[in-house]
């Protein structure tokens, strides 16, 4: 699996369709860092929320740079659909780590921030990209033209989830009576994991790690939802 | 022939879709449809375009599964299958950095994996492109490639879809080679086609799929020692060309690119062999055959009726 989850990334960079997304992610950390100095959580709670746009964007379009042609070679060397799905889902986890690592060296080398990062917040920050990542990655894996024949259509729906995640908390508040205000934890849980890295100064540590942990366990479960739906699909032909 | 007798030596059983239906949306592409793959039988599937040949391959290798009824792989353990798919994508890889990354997909043991993967290579003469990428590659080489990747390993069974398309005479000359060493080595071999060659030298039995069923099933008629083999050599010039083609026993002459088709009556074949050589030509290869794309055409007139 691991042998096909290469060859995925490698047919992915040389096609270039990586390239416009990458851009675009860190531009938006290269704008969050145009003037210095900058406070250290908040600063990596904003660049979490870009990782978690650029992976689903990433991911998009990882899932569709191959031909149906090639999903049929891959799943027949590989041995089946199953093993395929997980080789994919490997693969993707590499941008979302390397986005990470870019994302939490870039400020320390270039000394952007106003103080030296302690190693909690560093642990926790690492934490809270990784995840917001992986969270964007597993949210496109339902959008992709496996699923969504219609680019256009999945693009668009994928831009109004990642809009939505984000702005869950303000959206439910504005929208929905005090008894609905729950649902805001339907939606995938962007806004409370960039409002407890933003007030990680203030909230106590066992709460930043719970509203984390939900958020793999949201990302997880998400993972599981498309294995079992996907597993059974027919190649695309 | 032995190619019969070393088939008929494999009797498991490998795939068998029983009362399989599918259908996208409406549209019904496959019905009622049984069969069952022995080890180190040839099927060919013939048809019109559209008839549901591809769509069983699919359903054979398991990338697609049926609406309704089963696909079952009769041996307790995964079945490892080789697909050629119709159309093959033109990757921006070299030939080797694709097949070797085919091979580590596959678990094949690097050594032996390289070993192989050279010497199919060598043999449908894709050597000097092996480092070129495949995004330069005419449909052809791209055809050599699928027929590789999909060969390689040794499958347990190998499904075609269109193998001969886009393949110059002496690479379709070599493919059957191929596909009947690893027949006789007990892969099993299904295979839409078109052309009488493959169906006429390797297949055990034909399918003719019409609307999306066996419509009927043949076993295959192999060539006599009476009817016409086919020649395939290179002139010097014209005028040994025009003067081969008006030789006893030769009933037709078409010039093939570089090189040029004889049907050759097998009694005459060893003084025709002998003329060419004699003039300064040379022989690319001899393959009984006779009167082949007729008998492709009977089977798909009764397709159509």
């Amino acid at each position: 699996m691991l042998a096909l989850s290469r060859f995925l990334l490698k047919s992915y960079t040389r096609k270039h369709a990586y390239f416009a997304p990458l851009a675009v992610t860190l531009l938006a950390m290269f704008l969050l860092y145009s003037y210095k100095p900058n406070p250290v959580m908040d600063s990596y709670a904003v660049t979490s929320v870009f990782l978690f746009v650029g992976s689903a964007w990433i991911a998009l379009t990882f899932l569709n740079h191959g031909s149906p042609q090639q999903e049929q070679l891959h799943i027949i060397h590989v041995g089946s659909m199953k093993r395929y799905l997980l080789s994919q889902m490997a693969a993707l986890l590499v941008p979302v780590a390397l986005c990470t690592a870019i994302f939490m060296l870039y400020p320390i080398v270039a000394h952007m921030f106003d103080r030296p990062v302690r190693i909690g917040e560093l642990f926790l920050a690492a934490g809270g990209h990784l995840i917001m990542g992986m969270l964007g990655t597993a949210l496109s894996l339902y959008f992709q033209s496996a699923r969504m024949p219609n680019g256009t259509r999945a693009t668009s729906m994928l831009l109004i989830l990642v809009i939505a995640s984000i702005g869950a908390k303000s959206i439910v508040a504005g929208l929905f009576p005090e008894q609905l205000q729950w649902l805001r934890w339907i939606f995938p849980p962007v806004s409370p994991m960039m409002d407890v890295l933003l007030n990680s100064g203030e909230e106590p540590l066992h709460k930043i790690w719970l509203i984390l942990g939900y958020g793999l366990a949201y990302t997880l479960f998400l993972g599981l939802i498309y294995m079992l739906v996907s597993v059974r699909r027919d190649a695309r032909t | 022939m032995s190619l019969t007798s070393a088939s008929e030596s494999f009797s498991d059983g490998l795939v068998e879709v029983r009362n399989a239906c599918k259908s996208y949306g409406r549209r019904k592409v496959l019905q009622e449809m049984s069969l069952k793959v022995m080890q180190g039988e040839c099927i060919a599937l013939i048809g019109r375009n559209g008839s549901g040949k591809s769509t069983l391959l699919r359903l054979l290798a398991g990338l697609a599964r049926p609406t309704s009824g089963t696909r079952k792989e009769m041996q307790g353990r995964k079945l490892s299958i080789g697909y050629v798919p119709e159309r093959f994508p033109p990757l921006p890889f070299t030939p080797w950095e694709f097949l070797t990354s085919v091979a580590s997909v596959r678990g094949m043991d690097k050594h032996a994996a390289e070993e192989e993967l050279n010497d199919l290579l060598r043999k449908l003469d894709m050597e000097h492109a092996m480092h070129v990428k495949m995004n330069q590659f005419s449909k052809g080489m791209l055809q050599k490639i699928n027929l590789i990747q999909g060969i390689c390993g040794k499958p347990g069974m190998l499904l075609l879809d269109e193998p001969l398309s886009g393949l110059d005479v002496k690479a379709q000359e070599e493919l059957l080679h191929m596909l009947l060493a690893r027949k006789q080595a007990g892969t099993a071999i299904v295979m839409s086609v078109h052309e009488s060659k493959l169906i006429d030298r390797a297949a055990d039995r034909v399918l003719l799929i019409r609307d999306g069923r066996i419509a009927e099933e043949t076993p295959a008629v192999r060539p006599t020692s009476q009817e016409l083999t086919r020649v395939v050599a290179r002139m010097p010039d014209s005028g040994t060309l025009a003067r081969i083609a008006a030789h006893g026993g030769v009933a037709d002459c078409t010039p093939v690119s570089e090189a040029c088709l004889l049907e050759v009556e097998s009694g005459w074949v060893d003084q025709v062999l002998r003329l060419i050589l004699d003039s300064g030509g040379s022989i690319v290869s001899v393959t009984p055959a006779a009167g082949m794309d007729d008998r492709m055409e009977e089977r798909l007139e009764s397709a159509a009726n």
